[in-house]
């Protein structure tokens, strides 16, 4: 880990309060979505973000934007803790990072035109002149593959594929540094999914940006990032290179989450996941309430008496290539 | 890279479906509205435009034309005082309708104001104001009417006024699910993210999310307040005689229909329904629309 790192996330908590809770009652019981995560993205590095489903990868986009207050830990983006910043010291830094949600039909409001969309963070920011906003998203559109034309368009005249391009143009439009990509082609099919992930891939380069490319898709990711981080139940489990990662997994959940994927088998004419006996996990679901432990424990085959009692840190391992968190890694 | 599937030569803000050519399009797939739109239209010209034709007051007594029935010189006859039921229907139109559309206004802000404070405020305050919404929608409307028409002078202002307040707590209620609905989504997470206040996101992604079904539940209400001015002015509550409201013309005619004129009931009756009807075909087309049907 770098000091000098772009973004620096240290030890992020964040819960959530379940249940509605009366009037006079307040919910009492919460559900932690990230539970002491820590992670760094250099100045132009992207970095992958994996996990199942309800792992915390998209509220940990969401704490990068400062969209969700995390409810302990800091954001340091570029030397500065902005959550110890209000809203108004915090809008200088608002242009300097933009997000690009998952489904563009749901993030591009369907009643605007594409000029309106595209333009909105710079009327919020209050970044030049209406004609000089104008011509900045003409200008970004062109730049991500749509004619300047589309300005005057709605977004539902566009299938998904160009939604998307129309979501990265209004994030880029702003000239930021960094861009949280909460799964940028899950909504999309194939062949839209390598155009938009080439494009993403060219504006970084051209661009010198710095991505942290949410995803549960592994094939993506080791197109675009060149470290990955794993994340089970709010938790870091292993960082490592992406090719490491994928060649030699460590965590018995990263081994099992690249297990699952199909993959072509000697001797067999269609893909399937391999799962052995020795990285299977368990179907025993993950209990209500936490141990003291490792939250991988109750699924992980190769538990332990000590992983019932005590988490594991988060550890550099093979020098400072990786960072493990696992009392027995493979 | 495909073409868009259609190309709109420019945006028409708010309302695009006011772009001439759009909106004649827009009506051809939707017969309901349409045919609602003509009722409502037809009903317009004949209570604003009707007096400018015939050139008779509606006030004019005349003993020797007592209970005419429609004829072609009394096209709808003439009542108790010989005055030409014609004019008093035309002009009867005006109060009926204009209060009933003035009245909505007045709700739809109110309700607008109200509903999408609640949706927005933190969770408790929510709480405490949709209770209050509840207590005041648990009074019966036209008691509270009865009640404050007793209070002040009837005149179509105070009526616009009684109407409007009245009837804002169900559209108040529509506001606040609607902004419920809306304010998760993914377009004002990303305002948010760039900054966004919650009155920006109020006037614009919510309030342009919202309108639809907002305009559906004002043609809705534009009906009930027809049909509630009616029953005021029937009771002798609303519009106040000699001045003519359709609701007051029933009111009236039913004391003398038992002596045989029949007209004095049915057109007035016959014009509160067609109001009601084409206001529900209206709502009622929009509705369908909204919900792809």
């Amino acid at each position: 880990m770098s000091e000098a790192a772009f973004l620096r996330l240290e030890e992020i908590d964040v819960r959530f309060r379940l249940g509605e809770g009366g009037l006079l009652r307040r919910g009492r019981e919460t559900f932690t979505a990230l539970a002491g995560v820590s992670l760094t993205i250099d100045r132009g590095e992207c970095l992958g973000l994996i996990g199942e489903s309800g792992s915390g990868k998209s509220t940990l986009g969401r704490v990068v934007v400062q969209l969700v207050p995390p409810s302990g830990g800091r954001v340091v983006f570029d030397g500065t803790d902005l959550t110890a910043l209000d809203a108004r010291r915090l809008r200088p830094y608002r242009p300097r990072m933009q997000m690009v949600f998952q489904d563009p039909g749901e993030s591009l409001n369907p009643r605007f035109t594409i000029g309106d969309i595209v333009t909105e963070p710079l009327r919020l920011l209050r970044i030049g002149t209406r004609k000089e906003q104008r011509a900045r998203a003409a200008r970004m559109l062109e730049r991500v593959g749509l004619p300047a034309a589309a300005l005057a368009h709605r977004p539902t005249q566009y299938s998904g594929g160009q939604r998307q391009r129309i979501a990265i143009a209004r994030a880029l439009v702003t000239e930021p540094e960094l861009l949280v990509l909460d799964e940028p082609t899950s909504g999309l099919d194939v062949s839209m999914q390598a155009r938009i992930l080439n494009l993403l891939r060219d504006l970084q380069d051209s661009l010198g940006l710095s991505y942290l490319f949410i995803t549960h898709d592994v094939g993506a990711v080791s197109y675009l990032a060149r470290r990955v981080a794993v994340l089970y139940r709010g938790r870091v489990v292993e960082v490592a290179p992406t090719r490491d990662l994928i060649r030699t997994p460590r965590h018995p959940y990263t081994v099992a989450l690249l297990d699952a994927l199909p993959r072509f088998v000697r001797g067999e004419s269609l893909p399937r996941p391999v799962i052995t006996e020795a990285t299977a996990t368990t179907d025993e679901p993950p209990p209500e309430t936490e141990g003291p432990g490792c939250a991988y424990a109750p699924r992980c085959p190769h538990r332990q008496e000590r992983c019932r009692v005590t988490a594991p840190e988060l550890v550099p391992a093979e020098g400072d290539k990786r960072l493990l968190a696992c009392h027995h890694p493979f | 890279m495909n073409e868009p599937r259609s190309t709109p030569e420019r945006r028409w803000g708010l309302f695009p479906a006011l772009h001439a050519g759009r909106f004649a399009s827009a009506l051809r797939s939707a017969p309901l509205t349409a045919a609602g739109l003509g009722l409502f239209l037809f009903l317009v010209a004949f209570s604003w435009l009707g007096p400018l034709l015939i050139h008779t007051s509606p006030y004019a007594i005349r003993p020797a034309l007592l209970f005419r029935p429609p004829s072609w010189s009394h096209p709808l006859g003439t009542d108790d005082l010989g005055r030409s039921f014609l004019a008093r229907m035309m002009y009867g139109g005006q109060p009926s309708l204009g209060v009933a559309m003035l009245g909505t206004v007045i709700a739809v802000v109110l309700g607008l104001l109200y509903g999408m404070s609640s949706g927005l405020s933190p969770s408790w305050l929510d709480k405490v104001l949709m209770r209050t919404l509840d207590a005041i929608l648990a009074l019966p409307t036209l008691v509270l009417m009865i009640f404050f028409a007793a209070l002040v002078r009837l005149d179509a202002l105070s009526l616009i006024l009684l109407l409007g307040f009245v009837s804002w707590p169900g559209l108040a209620r529509i506001a606040r699910n609607e902004v419920l609905a809306y304010k998760q989504r993914d377009y004002v997470l990303a305002a948010r993210q760039f900054g966004a206040g919650t009155g920006y996101l109020a006037r614009t992604h919510l309030l342009r999310s919202m309108l639809p079904i907002v305009l559906v539940n004002a043609t809705f209400t534009v009906a009930d307040l027809v049909l509630t001015l009616a029953g005021l002015s029937f009771l002798g509550l609303g519009i106040q005689p000699p001045n003519p409201s359709w609701g007051g013309l029933l009111g009236n005619g039913s004391n003398l229909a038992i002596i045989g004129a029949w007209w004095l009931i049915l057109f007035p009756g016959l014009a509160i329904v067609l109001a009601i009807l084409a206001m529900n075909m209206m709502g009622q087309g929009i509705l369908n629309r909204l919900e792809g049907r």
